[in-house]
């Protein structure tokens, strides 16, 4: 063994007197927290199913948040690359659904010139009873007296 | 069963037996007794506290389980730091490194302004750098031998080596760390 300095040694023993001393302390909780741990063992078989999750659950913790996280990583990657295609397509499929859906809903020309005759056939149907009415007021006399009509029914006989 | 009169004087072995006979009741004295010792082994080792906690309880865990099967082969030292000891490495093989974090100066004490003070933590992290430059083995076996105050033949019986082996490992772990001091301190 070689032969070392004095200011070496007087180091090497510091070393050795800081080496001996014991600078933690257990927390106040350990031995409740171990008993827990123990308590939990009791009822499950770590070994074959749970494994060093349950004795170091930090360490548990650790390994399945590194785990999450490559797995969201994984997910987060494939999404980017089905986006970069699935994207375009559908904004297509949204933009052709909306043609079709704007020709859907516009007015059938077809239809649309059949209405005028629609409604006069309705409105004559409807009114038939008020043209016979003007066609009658029309031929009465001059100077027949319209106030003692009682009714639409007596213009009629109101024109005799 | 083989136990030895050497086993059989430690009052850690008779505690140890008790708790294989059934008598849980020991189990709190043994953790009391050996809390300490481990939590600053793995603190040394790892320089991190809430790991020395895990892995301190975490012993005690498969000292529990394994009660049943226990035989007092040797000292209870002997016994207990050999699964620190398993678990420490099994420890740096779930991650991958190699201690060499500078210790945290707030995990241990306030912070101050004293100049004293300062010099003491710049000393501290000194050693703490150069005890976690040493090769795992080389660092364990002088933590066993100094923080833990174990013969030579604990430490062989601990780490499954001969005790020239550790002899070795000693004498080089001090040459280097002779070295490291000499240069930082």
């Amino acid at each position: 063994m070689s032969k070392s300095t004095p200011e070496t040694d007087h180091s090497l023993e510091a070393f050795d007197r800081w080496l001996g001393q014991m600078p933690v302390r257990p927390s106040s909780g350990f031995n409740v927290s171990l008993r827990q741990r123990i308590d939990v063992l009791q009822v499950v078989d770590l070994d074959n199913l749970i494994g060093d999750s349950v004795i170091m659950p930090r360490m548990g913790f650790k390994q399945r948040l590194h785990d999450r996280m490559a797995h969201d990583n994984r997910r987060m990657v494939a999404f980017a690359r089905w986006q970069s295609w699935l994207s375009p397509l559908a904004a297509a499929a949204v933009l052709a659904f909306a043609f079709f859906a704007f020709q859907q809903s516009a007015p059938d020309p077809a239809r649309a010139d059949a209405a005028p005759d629609n409604r006069v056939a309705v409105v004559s149907s409807v009114d038939e009873e008020l043209a016979s009415i003007f066609a009658l007021a029309a031929n009465l006399p001059a100077g027949g007296d319209i106030t003692k009509l009682e009714g639409v029914e007596a213009l009629a006989f109101f024109s005799r | 069963m083989v136990e030895t009169s050497d086993a059989e004087s430690d009052p850690d072995v008779q505690l140890m037996l008790r708790l294989r006979d059934g008598d849980t009741s020991v189990f709190d004295a043994l953790v009391d007794r050996w809390q300490m010792p481990l939590i600053n082994f793995f603190y040394r080792s790892l320089n991190s506290y809430e790991q020395s906690e895990d892995l301190a309880q975490m012993v005690f865990i498969r000292l529990y389980k394994s009660a049943p099967r226990y035989e007092a082969n040797a000292k209870f030292s002997t016994y207990i730091f050999h699964i620190a000891r398993h678990l420490l490495i099994n420890e740096f093989r779930r991650s991958q490194r190699k201690p060499l974090e500078l210790i945290d100066p707030g995990d241990l004490h306030a912070e101050t302004s004293d100049t004293s003070y300062r010099v003491t933590q710049e000393i501290e992290e000194a050693f703490q750098h150069a005890l976690q430059g040493l090769p795992e083995n080389q660092r364990t076996a002088i933590l066993l031998l100094k923080q833990q105050e174990l013969s030579y033949a604990e430490i062989a019986e601990i780490m499954e080596v001969t005790e020239s082996a550790v002899k070795t490992w000693i004498h080089r772990a001090r040459q280097f760390l002779k070295q490291a001091l000499k240069e930082s301190v």
